[in-house]
């Protein structure tokens, strides 16, 4: 059933009667089958020149295409697919250093300048995702009052120097009519990583022995767990609220470290071998049927043990406009007996999060004490160079990852739905700035590569 | 309910019990919202002149309803024109005289009541007639009360005197046919199949009013107090529930010629039977 702003004021006003049928009790699968795609480009600004030491100043480029399909199977489950090309290209950052112009061996803002260690040369890789997943749907009867679905998806992502293989599975459950909707989620990824080398220099990756072999983790293993709950609570016809929380705990044997930040093709990057991450959103959904417009706020709680804790707020406002074909003009008219509805959504949103524990910027003096000689792997008897010990053989945690670092950030985009007949042009785009000082922590430091981007997606859904 | 109504169920279980229940429902709206009982919360807030009368939620619900109606009709669905109906007899075919339609025209205004915390206030002698709403909320609740005792899946016709309520399809996916009928053949002029959701006819071939040859509708324009002289012989509007396809079709029959452009701006499906019993359908799809 379609809706428009005198149904929608009918529909809204019927539902504050007690005794009216809610449209939204039954769980109901998808009846009709669904193919949408997406082309997404995500542009990064250059670094400054002059904060480059060695290596280019460009950063990532990247193009995604995505593609879904949704195909009922019966009237309670339907079955899905999600695949993902992905290409990247554009120079990876090696670590940042800065100059201590003060020579008292430590940094100071003021007067210390901090650059980035770039690789030499422009990169291109490329991604694939693929994912199927089925979903069942259920009714409301006689024996239980809840209905709701319940689905899973396998699926696998997979680059040069990575493998993820992943299982989930979720459920949401409605109560009291549909009023109350209670969801919970799990999910387990298996990542298997192989970091290639960046410099002839360094030996060939299959020798563990061989100096420069590079490590995400001791055994090139990470697992990753995560768990979600979710309240969604219809407060009156117009207005919806719901909160989610979710942990999720990452596991690598070993050291979890960014292969690619490395120093003389030695990482350089050493981080704890677990991360529990810990979410909480919330959000309100306010529709003013009167001028065809949903109001959208939401508000996102992240902390994890690294010592990130970050606040997300958002806003999106989106007016539908509907064109009567019947009365347009030029292209319009030419269209059948149908309307054009366009959904215009500007949306708005700050970031900021504070520094993980062991984020740090050191000069190249401090990384050559920090590396040490070498380790030896005691699994295997192999010796090669990891990573900082400190003079016990203690693990040192230390990295100059910018995404650990304290920052602020304002996004501001626009979303674009075109709805005509069983077709849905979506598009959107978003232009978004970081900086210390849109954060609330050390907003006087200096982050080495502040980043800007520039996003975009445009693509369709059909229904048939 | 002011005609025949009817009730099927499809169940597994025995459905007496399902029967009483929603009889029950029926019942009970009767009981509260009904014009012609001595007792009813609607006769007693039509006796309340000048003062304060309290309500529960669901007769503030359905004033708030009645309101969105009254806005969105321009003023011609109006639940307070109910006194026009004192001095138009459908019965006796005779027509009021100019002076007391004037006379009723002072009592009769959505925008007179006061409607707050401390409940009704209405004007003396405004007479309050949710027809038009009652009848199809009826059906609403009772389905609702199904759904929610045989569960979201039970499928069944809730029929109000020709304001129906669906709640599933029929077993093995089958459309329910709803029959519209002919103004003066009474035999069905045409079948809607439908799956779940509302369908309501407006019409003045069940109520009318013959003056000199000329029919006129038992519904009133309480803009000018008379009845209307309708464009369409029958207005069927299928919708989410029947409340809501009940006003809808109620505001097209109001609205005459205008009614198809305020049905095709809503975008329900409708099928209007015209003056020479033609049919026009609009499917919406």
């Amino acid at each position: 059933m379609k809706t428009n702003s005198k149904l929608l004021a009918l529909t809204a006003s019927a539902m504050t009667l007690p005794g009216i049928v809610l449209q939204a009790q039954a769980t109901s699968a998808p009846v009709e089958s669904e193919v949408g795609y997406r082309l997404s480009g995500y542009f990064e600004s250059d670094i400054p020149e002059e904060r480059v030491i060695t290596g280019t100043n460009e950063r990532y480029d990247i193009l995604v295409n995505q593609f879904h399909l949704l195909h009922p199977i019966n009237d309670h489950a339907v079955i899905t697919y999600e695949g993902t090309l992905e290409t990247l290209s554009g120079a990876s950052q090696y670590f940042s250093t800065y100059v201590d112009n003060n020579d008292n061996g430590q940094f100071d803002a003021d007067v210390d300048s901090v650059g980035v260690h770039m690789s030499g040369a422009s990169i291109e890789e490329m991604r694939i995702d693929s994912y199927v997943g089925a979903r069942f749907y259920k009714s409301k009867t006689e024996e239980s009052e809840a209905a709701g679905n319940y689905g899973g998806k396998v699926g696998f992502s997979l680059e040069n120097d990575y493998l993820s293989l992943t299982i989930a599975a979720d459920g949401a459950m409605e109560f009291d009519d549909a009023h109350t909707t209670l969801a919970a989620g799990a999910s387990y990824s298996h990542d298997t990583l192989s970091p290639t080398p960046a410099s002839d220099t360094v030996a060939a990756i299959d020798d563990n022995t061989a100096p420069g072999r590079k490590y995400a983790s001791i055994y090139d293993k990470r697992n990753s767990m995560s768990v979600f709950v979710g309240v969604g609570q219809i407060v009156n016809p117009t207005m919806v609220v719901q909160a989610n929380a979710s942990f999720t705990l990452k596991l690598g044997s070993g050291v979890l470290t960014d292969p690619y930040r490395e120093y003389n093709s030695m990482a350089i990057d050493s981080r704890p071998g677990t991360r529990a991450m810990f979410t909480f959103s919330t959000g309100l959904r306010k529709a003013l049927p009167d001028i065809d417009t949903a109001i959208h706020a939401d508000y996102r709680f992240y902390w994890d043990d690294w010592g990130i804790l970050s606040n997300t707020i958002s806003l999106a406002w989106q007016p539908r406009f509907i064109v009567d074909t019947d009365a347009a003009e030029g292209v319009m008219a030419h269209l059948s007996d149908n309307d054009v509805a366009f959904d215009i959504s500007p949306t708005l949103r700050y970031y900021h999060q504070t520094s993980s524990s062991f984020y740090e910027i050191l000069s190249e003096d401090d990384f050559i004490n920090l590396i040490g000689d070498g380790v030896v792997d005691t699994n295997t008897g192999d010796e090669y160079l990891f990573l900082y010990q400190d003079s016990n053989g203690e693990q040192i945690y230390s990295s100059n990852d910018p995404r650990l670092a304290a920052y602020g950030a304002i996004s501001g985009g626009m979303g674009l739905r075109v709805e005509y007949l069983d077709f849905a042009f979506v598009s959107n785009f978003e232009l978004y700035t970081s900086s210390p000082g849109l954060g609330i922590q050390n907003r006087d430091q200096e982050l080495h590569n502040a980043m800007d981007y520039f996003r975009f997606s445009v693509g369709f859904d059909y229904k048939f | 309910m002011g005609g025949p109504c009817e009730i099927s169920i499809w169940s597994a279980h025995e459905p007496k019990n399902l029967f009483d229940l929603v009889i029950k429902e029926a019942q009970r709206l009767e009981n509260k919202y009904s014009r012609y009982l001595d007792d009813s919360v609607l006769t007693q807030i039509n006796r309340s002149d000048d003062r304060f009368f309290g309500i529960d939620e669901e007769t503030k619900a359905l004033f708030g309803y009645a309101k969105t109606c009254y806005e969105l009709s321009d003023g011609l669905f109006d639940i307070t024109s109910g006194v026009l109906k004192e001095i138009w007899d459908f019965k006796t075919n005779r027509l009021p005289s100019k002076a007391q339609i004037e006379n009723c025209l002072s009592k009769v205004g959505f925008e007179k009541l006061i409607i707050d915390d401390r409940g009704i206030c209405k004007p003396k002698g405004m007479q309050i007639d949710f027809g038009g709403i009652v009848k199809e909320y009826a059906a609403d609740c009772m389905a609702n009360l199904l759904l929610k005792q045989a569960g979201s899946d039970v499928s069944a016709l809730i029929n109000m005197a020709g304001d129906v309520y669906v709640t599933n399809p029929q077993p093995d996916n089958q459309y329910w046919q709803v029959a519209i009928t002919h103004p003066l053949t009474k035999n069905a002029i045409a079948l809607l199949p439908v799956m779940r959701g509302g369908v309501t006819t407006s019409g003045d071939y069940e109520r009318f009013i013959e003056i000199n040859g000329e029919r006129y509708s038992h519904l009133l324009n309480p803009k000018t107090g008379w009845p209307i002289r309708s464009t369409w012989a029958s207005v069927s509007v299928v919708g989410p529930n029947a409340v809501v396809a009940g006003s809808a079709s109620t505001i097209a029959m109001l609205q005459g010629n205008n009614g198809r452009n305020w049905l095709d701006e809503l975008e329900l499906p409708y099928l209007l039977v015209n003056q020479a019993f033609n049919c026009i359908v609009n499917k919406q799809e």
